[in-house]
């Protein structure tokens, strides 16, 4: 037997389940696993922009390279594009919404996949749960799309802030203070 | 190994979509399961896949008509003050 729990109903089970209002123990089911898990971001399309084929052609390009075989379509009125093969472990979904004022990205999470993350958030590791999907999305988000395109800005800016750090980077507390106010010329 | 940043979903203004889970032969107690999530405000319908048709479990009160098949699924519904909120797809 299999639960579904689809957009609002998704985010309030978590609520629930998270805050600890709801156990899934109440279940009394020895071996329970998780199937599926979609993760989005809406990306807000401030300037009401409507031509996102360009994006959609580069990143099914981009896609098909990096998953040679995987199948790819953008939609017959250019509002949306589909990666991945929607029995496979990930498949990406990418579509206009609320009349183009936002553009929805989403992976669908399944199969093994879904069952292995699946286990920190049975296990009531939250944080660890919310960690590892996300760094699951913006992974395969980033082998996806392009990221030459106003639409994949935030995507970016994800992205960047999670590179680690060079070992050897600059601080910008390196140049101490003292050096400038309390150290004459001779010894600069 | 540089020491991985923890990430979460508000942080990233990311949201779950979709959440499924698996009962392996749980079927005889599906309506205790029902009875279960509607007392956290979650109405629970059937789908059959023979007829293509969904049923209410609480709100008809077919609870002893229900008909169980193999194909049958459980889905459920968020509701609020016995509005439905949202849509689903199957």
């Amino acid at each position: 037997m299999s639960i579904h729990f689809k957009s609002t109903n998704s985010r309030r089970i978590y609520f629930l389940i998270k805050e600890n209002i709801f156990s899934i123990s109440e279940l009394n089911c020895s071996n329970i696993s998780i199937s599926r898990i979609d993760i989005q971001y809406i990306r807000p399309n401030q300037n009401y922009e409507t031509n996102f084929i360009d994006f959609f052609n580069e990143s099914k390009e981009i896609f098909q390279t990096n998953f040679v075989g995987q199948p790819a379509f953008v939609g017959t009125d250019g509002k949306s594009i589909i990666l991945g093969d929607r029995d496979s472990s990930y498949f990406v979904i990418i579509y206009s919404i609320e009349s183009n004022s936002a553009l929805k990205f989403e992976l669908e999470i399944k199969k093994r996949t879904a069952n292995k993350l699946g286990l920190f958030l049975l296990r009531s590791f939250f944080s660890e749960f919310e960690s590892v999907v996300s760094r699951q999305y913006f992974n395969r988000l980033k082998k996806s799309l392009s990221l030459q395109t106003c639409f994949t800005d935030w995507l970016l800016d994800s992205l960047r802030l999670k590179l680690p750090k060079p070992k050897n980077h600059l601080v910008s507390s390196y140049l101490k203070k003292y050096f400038l106010t309390q150290t004459n010329l001779e010894e600069l | 190994m540089p020491k991985q940043l923890s990430i979460n979903f508000s942080d990233e203004k990311l949201n779950l979509d979709y959440l499924s889970f698996n009962l392996p032969s749980f079927r005889p107690h599906m309506l205790e399961v029902a009875e279960i999530f509607y007392k956290y405000g979650f109405n629970s319908l059937t789908f059959n896949l023979d007829t293509e048709k969904y049923s209410t479990i609480f709100y008809i009160r077919l609870l002893l008509h229900l008909k169980l098949t193999p194909e049958t699924k459980i889905i459920c519904l968020y509701i609020l003050n016995r509005q439905i909120l949202g849509e689903f797809i199957f």
